[in-house]
């Protein structure tokens, strides 16, 4: 495009300098220090932070974590492909509309949905409650469990994964499909050779949408999981709490890297740079 | 061409800015900034307030002491009140963060009026905190305690007979299938640890923190959680949990007020003789903007009447005796009050439950008893926040092991 | 016979090759078991992502403040949204700050789109980069870092934390979904068009009005409605960056499970959030599709 609108976007690189580069590295430094919130007066420089990352609890959750996003995501792959197909294939010509319905349930706030997951993941619940249901006094209920906690985050993240993959899934210009048929492959060979490749870029990018908040992610975990499962943005979550920016910046860092590693990740399959959709 | 379109774009994120902070900065009527816990004031005493002395009153809310703590010091707002617990106050003192709340502008406040539970507190912490007096209002009050379900056969026996703490950590003690909760803030949970082994929970070794990370460990929770806590207890899903005092009364309320006769009520609580005991209190931070009001909100909270009503949205219980009396004596009540506590939003027989409930969990201490109060108030004296660092880490061990 | 041959019916006496004599298999019946098996799917994802909705609606309708008892059906929450005094407030700021983070990462989004899309290659992929870190960064980083920089202000602004900084948060979290959104319907735009209008002596500004926009429009819609999403249920970045009294609906919720619970006019107020978007689409779509009708028979 006409090389004199590029100027628009100058303003917008100063913005992300200050409010995004700048606390990065800024967090990179606080890695290295002791000290209260951001108070200098009792401040000293010391590599005691790094210790975090040895004990037991940080090493479970991070691993937990990683566990629950792949699971998560994984499942979320599954569903959402088989949903985001089927939307794609049923030829709805109001794409907004799939849109919003996908993305109205999170206008609803999340600590409230996850909190009426958890009830219901109970033996007695409101609904054994409005049934009149006897539940026998030694059944138990699969909230507190792994299960849940992946149940929560797929029912929470899911219409990140179907949104890019059903926006993947439009731009396919639908001749190849039909010159796919019409040279004789059959339409589960043409899902394979080419709908499939063709649309990974929206699963790549969805699986990035899941897996992030999933991964830094505190509320779910922390209710579906009843407290007993310890997570790494729950960590985080309780350092910087009690005002500890130090070793928060240190967890936040660790997370960083992978997100960034995810990134580039997203970047091979994606050459133009553009997440989401 | 180009510098036109580059100014424009500058310009109008310029004039978006100047707009917004234009709007910020025309409020000129009197405003009161509180930093409050969530649904801890009786709404209508802060419209009426804001009537009387014609300002607005905005309130904010924190869910931990620790944020109290954090909002403070990160001074992001010049807050006129804020209503930390006892521990959270001496921190905030000894940071410097705490202006003295000038007494002789408090006419209805008399400290002799304070219940003897709430003295004893204050008492306590001025073990540490010798200038606690010249800092604080009591607000609320109130202790923790074991709260079980009655519906589960032998564990109100075994709670009462081995007076709390033994049972709630081994669960061979208790029934078969008891289900065990904890209270999700690693402070009270090593807390709980350490009244176990009958020790101060003011105090951090390392001896004390392996302990308490073997205790919590063989405690076998089946949840951590905090509001969840007790809803749980309440539908059955869990039969024994430690929490304030506040949340099961809350709970117990809500179920009064849903129908269910009081002798009908499934759980109960316990609260064993070494407990937490905490005090809210209203503080005036060192950077607040209007000191005059926050007094006069302070001198309206403590007077009589409005200190009762304001004990009536909440399950904890007001520090002032005269406030205290007109709750426990309610058949001599004045009609208006009776009128105010209608049926349809307190539930039938308000009144006479909430009189029962005080007595029942926040009893005046008999003369003959020897000791007269025996909750332990949290202190940070000793603890530096290295300290605390390593109790959030034991917690997290013990969950994770 | 031999085994490998394939199979040749005969009609008449004479031998007919069938078609899978070719090599082609009837999928008929496999791909019918597929497509139901696949709609089920579909219809499992619809309850999972509504489920959570539902259940909060029949805490909404329940006379017992309590979530796991249902004493009997009321609507007497429905009307406390209007008369519980902080509730009503942190409605009332939820909307103002959405809409207003809303509009304003809209109008600059689609510029911005417009200037990354017009730049160099390399400037283009640096730019992207750094768009996205908003978007992956964890929710309490983004937070503490636009507290620590709003706090820079407090010197010249005193009262700048609340209202201001919470739309500056937003309008930079919402930022990079407007600009995502309307970026692939530019490269998808024909570059001549502008090129044409300039040529022809449209000034830049309206050539962007009636040019550009009206290209891209589908991609903006998109963008305004997931940046609404996401600024409407922020509860952690928000909850660092506001100040003086000013909290959402979110904040409102986090904090109000300290001590005591929540009303029951919150699940009220969602659902009614939910009722209300729902019954604006279904008639926004029933309205298109009129219009559709009508301009097909003339």
């Amino acid at each position: 495009m006409n090389k004199r609108f590029q100027k628009l976007a100058t303003p917008y690189l100063i913005w992300l300098y200050i409010l995004a580069l700048f606390p990065a590295v800024f967090m990179f430094g606080l890695m290295f220090f002791n000290m209260e919130g951001i108070d200098t007066d009792e401040i000293s420089f010391t590599f005691e932070n790094f210790k975090q990352l040895a004990e037991p609890s940080t090493r479970i959750a991070l691993l937990n974590s990683l566990k629950f996003s792949v699971l998560s995501t994984a499942l979320c792959i599954l569903l959402g492909y088989i949903t985001a197909y089927f939307l794609y294939k049923s030829h709805i010509q109001n794409k907004f509309l799939v849109l919003t319905i996908l993305i109205l349930p999170m206008w609803s706030n999340l600590l409230l949905r996850t909190q009426a997951l958890a009830n219901i993941m109970e033996p007695n619940n409101i609904f054994t409650s409005l049934f009149h249901i006897q539940v026998k006094e030694d059944a138990v209920g699969i909230a507190g469990g792994d299960l849940a906690v992946i149940i929560g985050s797929v029912f929470t993240y899911l219409p990140f994964m179907i949104l890019p993959i059903y926006t993947a899934l439009e731009k396919i210009d639908p001749m190849l499909e039909e010159a796919s048929l019409d040279l004789g492959s059959n339409e589960f060979t043409t899902f394979r050779r080419v709908t499939l490749p063709l649309s990974l870029k929206g699963v790549v990018t969805g699986s990035v949408m899941v897996f992030l908040p999933c991964m830094s992610g505190f509320a779910i975990p922390e209710i579906l999981g009843k407290g007993n499962i310890v997570m790494i943005g729950n960590i985080i979550e309780q350092f910087f709490k009690n005002m500890n920016y130090n070793i928060g910046s240190l967890l936040a860092i660790v997370i960083l890297i992978l997100i960034l590693a995810s990134i580039a990740l997203v970047n091979k399959f994606d050459k133009d740079g553009e997440t989401v959709l | 061409m180009k510098w036109v379109w580059r100014h424009q774009l500058i310009c109008s994120f310029i004039l978006t800015i100047v707009v917004i902070f234009s709007l910020t900065s025309c409020s000129t009527r009197r405003q009161l900034l509180i930093l409050n816990w969530g649904e801890y004031i009786n709404d209508d005493l802060v419209t009426a307030f804001e009537k009387e002395y014609n300002c607005t009153v905005s309130i904010s809310i924190a869910e931990s002491n620790e944020l109290f703590y954090a909002k403070i010091k990160s001074g992001t707002t010049a807050y006129d009140l804020v209503v930390p617990s006892d521990y959270m106050v001496e921190k905030m003192y000894n940071k410097g963060l705490l202006q003295p709340i000038d007494f002789t502008k408090l006419p209805d406040y008399h400290e002799d009026d304070l219940l003897p539970g709430v003295k004893a507190i204050i008492e306590q912490l001025e073990l540490t905190f010798p200038e606690a007096r010249a800092y604080l209002v009591p607000y609320l009050w109130g202790t923790f305690g074991l709260m079980y379900n009655k519906n589960k056969k032998g564990l109100e026996e075994v709670i009462v007979e081995k007076e709390g703490w033994d049972p709630y950590f081994n669960k061979e003690l208790l029934p078969k299938g008891t289900k065990v909760g904890m209270y999700n803030v690693p402070r009270f949970a090593y807390a709980t640890t350490m009244f176990y082994q009958e020790k101060s929970p003011n105090i951090v070794t390392d001896e004390t923190l392996s302990a308490s990370k073997k205790i919590l460990t063989n405690g076998k929770f089946d949840q951590w959680g905090t509001d969840q806590l007790k809803k749980q207890i309440a539908s059955g899903n869990l039969d024994l949990a430690f929490m304030y005092t506040g949340d099961f009364l809350d709970q117990l309320y809500i179920e009064l007020q849903g129908g269910t006769p009081l002798d009908e009520i499934s759980f109960d609580i316990y609260i064993p003789e070494a407990t937490i005991a905490f005090m809210d209190n209203l503080v005036i931070p060192k950077k607040a903007r209007h000191v005059d009001l926050a007094h006069e909100f302070i001198n309206y909270m403590v007077q009589k009447e409005q200190a009762y009503l304001n004990a009536s949205v909440v399950g904890y219980c007001t520090p002032y005796q005269s406030a205290y009396d007109m709750i426990v004596n309610y058949e001599i009540v004045d009609e208006k009050w009776i009128e105010y506590f209608n049926e349809d939003d307190y539930g039938k027989d308000w009144l006479k439950n909430w009189s029962y409930a005080m007595q029942t969990y926040y009893p005046l201490p008999k003369p003959t008893d020897e000791i007269q109060f025996r909750g332990t108030v949290l202190s940070n004296k000793n603890l530096t926040n290295q300290d605390l660092t390593r109790i959030t880490n034991m917690v997290n061990n013990a969950k994770v092991a | 016979m031999r085994k490998d041959t394939p199979k040749i019916s005969s009609i008449s006496g004479k031998e007919i090759a069938t078609m899978s004599a070719y090599g082609y298999k009837d999928y008929t019946i496999l791909k019918k078991v597929l497509k139901i098996l696949g709609w089920c799917v579909v219809i499992s994802v619809a309850i999972m992502l509504y489920l959570s909705i539902f259940v909060i609606f029949i805490y909404s309708i329940n006379s017992n403040k309590s979530v796991n008892e249902f004493g009997e059906v009321t609507l007497k929450w429905y009307k406390e949204i209007w008369t519980h005094r902080m509730l009503r407030t942190s409605i009332i700021n939820t909307f103002a700050v959405s809409l207003v983070a809303t509009l304003l990462s809209t109008i600059f989004g689609t510029l911005i789109a417009i200037g990354i899309y017009s730049a160099a290659k390399k400037k283009q992929k640096w730019m992207m980069l750094l768009n996205n870190i908003p978007l992956l960064n964890a929710d309490i980083v983004t937070g503490i870092s636009l507290m620590l920089i709003f706090s820079l202000l407090l010197r010249i602004f005193p009262y700048i934390f609340g209202f201001p900084t919470l739309i500056i948060a937003h309008v930079y979290f919402t930022l990079p979904y407007v600009i995502l959104n309307v970026l692939p319907k530019l490269r998808e735009m024909d570059p001549n068009l502008i090129d044409a209008a300039l040529d022809l002596g449209v000034k830049p500004k309206k050539a962007i009005w009636k040019v550009v926009v009206p290209a891209v429009k589908s991609g903006i819609l998109s963008g305004v409605l997931m940046a609404f999403t996401m600024s409407f249920d922020d509860f952690v970045i928000s909850y660092f960056t506001t100040g003086n009294g000013f909290d959402n609906l979110s904040i409102w919720i986090y904090g109000s499970i300290g001590r005591k619970d929540l009303t029951p006019a919150v699940y009220a107020f969602n659902s009614l959030v939910i009722f209300g978007a729902m019954a604006i689409l279904l008639s926004v779509n029933a309205v298109r599709r009129k219009n559709l009708k009508r301009s097909r028979k003339s």
